[in-house]
């Protein structure tokens, strides 16, 4: 099953989907239905250090929207 | 007076096998599988290891080789050969088809043409070569039963450790593959990446030959043989004992990837994933010692499975979803080369109960043949929905999609399809009909609409639905 999902962070970067590789920010992707982990990388200047969500019943048009928030480099 | 029902040559095959050796049929278990000492993504043979400087991932051709003996393995040569002989422009530049191969999924009969190619490459054209002379225009058959008949194997197929697998191994080393292992694979690093498959008898799932379906069970692939993998590929049930390989769960301090944990939490949203997380702990309980292999057409008979997961899923470590959400991939092009036949008994004329051995034939093949159907169906599904999804939300990814099909079922003709549907499955066909197989995969390949578009592209700029693929 498909979904879809736009990760909001105020630059692009890569979007790590259970610890891979899998999009990136503030540009819609498809993730496979369920349990998944989100963070933007090694570089921590974001919070939360990850979000971990239930993906389901999205359409292309209606992503689900998981926002990170930009915090000094530490 | 009714018609004696044929019975299909890998039929014949089986009952003469399963009779001569049945009583000395343990799970064949000659060679060890070598111990992986410490798990290391950066190691073996996995996708993301192979050289991309030649074959880039922006055109990402996917094959898909069905099981089907020497029939399938011709169609599918056939099909190679047309890939060799089409030009596609890439970057302004004209391109080689067969180059831009990216992974080559296959069971049993197509697992020979597969497994071949990845070794050796454009080798395996030569005519009068190898491949053609040990193995498409060959008794292969013939071999098999020579060597059941040997006494000196009958010594050896006594051992418990030693079963009627063994032998086709052997023979395929011989005529194929010599020593020739997953580190050769390794070593020159090309594409495509092959993925030979067979079936975990106990669990029913598919099991591919590749690094990262061994590092669960901490074994090695480097070291074991091609030979093995195309034997467990190709093991027929009954015609050959299981296949069976070590597993060493638990001493290689593996990392389970943490798609696993999550998945885990899917059944009610998701139970395809659940169960792909379930089967991955499966092979990482510590009393599974070890695990027997069927041919892949038992759980897959279409070599389509692993792609199908790869191209909606990004838990598998080829995942091509997440290639497209990267945006390395512009064009998706999936082929699906299908050597179904319809083999016609007559049982229907006449009352008479269908003996044991055709009723055992339907049980072991009309399974297969359905489950293919819906695995090409769920192809078709995936590849238009993620293309309806591009066309409503343009912030996706645009890739161009190609989904083709090549099975005897395109043939226009009447009498000419009945015939192709007709041959049967048997590692020994008639070099006529070999010849014949060749020459319509490659022929049925070119006058796909699909094939047409994807090299003949429209020119840039048209817009609307003459850019976009075929899915």
């Amino acid at each position: 099953m498909d979904e879809y999902v736009k990760v909001l962070f105020p630059t692009q970067r890569q979007v790590r989907v259970d610890g891979e590789a899998g999009g990136f920010t503030n540009k819609i992707f498809q993730v496979e239905t369920g349990n998944h982990v989100f963070d933007l990388g090694p570089k921590k200047n974001y919070r939360p250090e990850q979000r971990e969500c239930m993906v389901k019943g999205t359409l292309p048009e209606k992503p689900m929207i998981i926002a990170f928030e930009r915090v000094d480099d530490e | 007076m009714t018609r004696a029902p044929r019975v299909p040559g890998i039929f014949a095959l089986a009952f003469a096998l399963f009779a001569l050796g049945g009583c000395a049929g343990f799970a064949g278990f000659a060679e060890r599988t070598e111990h992986l000492d410490a798990y290391d993504e950066s190691r073996g043979y996995r996708y993301e290891r192979l050289d991309k400087t030649d074959n880039k991932d922006d055109l990402f051709v996917i094959l898909a080789f069905s099981g089907g003996g020497t029939r399938a393995a011709a169609f599918s040569y056939g099909v190679l050969e047309a890939l060799r002989d089409t030009t596609v422009e890439i970057d302004g530049k004209p391109r080689n088809l067969l180059g831009e191969v990216d992974v080559i999924s296959s069971v049993s009969g197509g697992s020979f043409t597969t497994a071949y190619y990845g070794l050796y490459g454009n080798d395996i054209f030569v005519e009068g070569g190898r491949f053609q002379k040990n193995f498409l225009y060959h008794d292969v058959q013939a071999d098999l039963i020579y060597k059941l008949f040997n006494p000196y194997n009958w010594v050896r197929l006594a051992s418990p450790v030693f079963g009627r697998i063994e032998l086709a191994s052997e023979l395929y080393q011989k005529l194929l593959f010599g020593d020739a292992t997953f580190q050769d694979l390794e070593r020159h690093r090309r594409k495509p990446f092959i993925m030979i498959n067979a079936t975990d008898m106990v669990k029913g799932s598919q099991f591919t030959f590749t690094q990262s379906q061994f590092d669960p069970i901490c074994a090695d692939l480097s070291r074991f043989p091609i030979a093995r993998a195309v034997a467990a590929s190709s093991n027929f049930p009954l015609a050959f004992s299981p296949l069976a390989i070590n597993s060493y769960p638990g001493t290689c301090s593996y990392a389970e990837p943490v798609w696993v944990q999550q998945a885990l939490g899917d059944l009610p949203a998701n139970p395809r994933r659940y169960y792909r997380a379930r089967m991955l702990r499966t092979y990482q309980e510590t009393d599974r010692r070890y695990v027997h292999l069927l041919d892949g057409g038992v759980a897959d008979n279409i070599g389509l499975r692993g792609p199908l997961t790869s191209i909606r899923s990004g838990d598998v470590d080829w995942s091509v979803l997440r290639k497209i959400n990267l945006e390395e991939i512009k064009k998706l092009v999936v082929i699906v080369v299908d050597a179904r036949n319809e083999v016609k008994s007559g049982f229907d004329k006449s009352p008479k109960a269908p003996g044991t051995l055709a009723v055992v034939n339907a049980i072991a093949t009309t399974p297969l043949d359905n489950y293919s159907f819906d695995s090409i169906e769920l192809l078709q599904d995936i590849l238009r929905r993620r293309d309806d999804a591009q066309r409503s939300q343009p912030d996706l990814h645009q890739v161009q999609i190609y989904r083709i099909y090549v099975g005897f079922d395109q043939i226009m003709d009447d009498a000419e399809r009945e015939a192709f549907l007709a041959t049967k499955t048997s590692f020994d066909l008639p070099r006529e009909r070999v010849d014949a197989l060749r020459r319509k995969g490659a022929e049925l390949l070119r006058q796909s609409a699909c094939f047409q578009k994807l090299i003949h592209p429209a020119p840039t700029g048209t817009g609307g639905a003459a850019t976009r693929g075929c899915p």
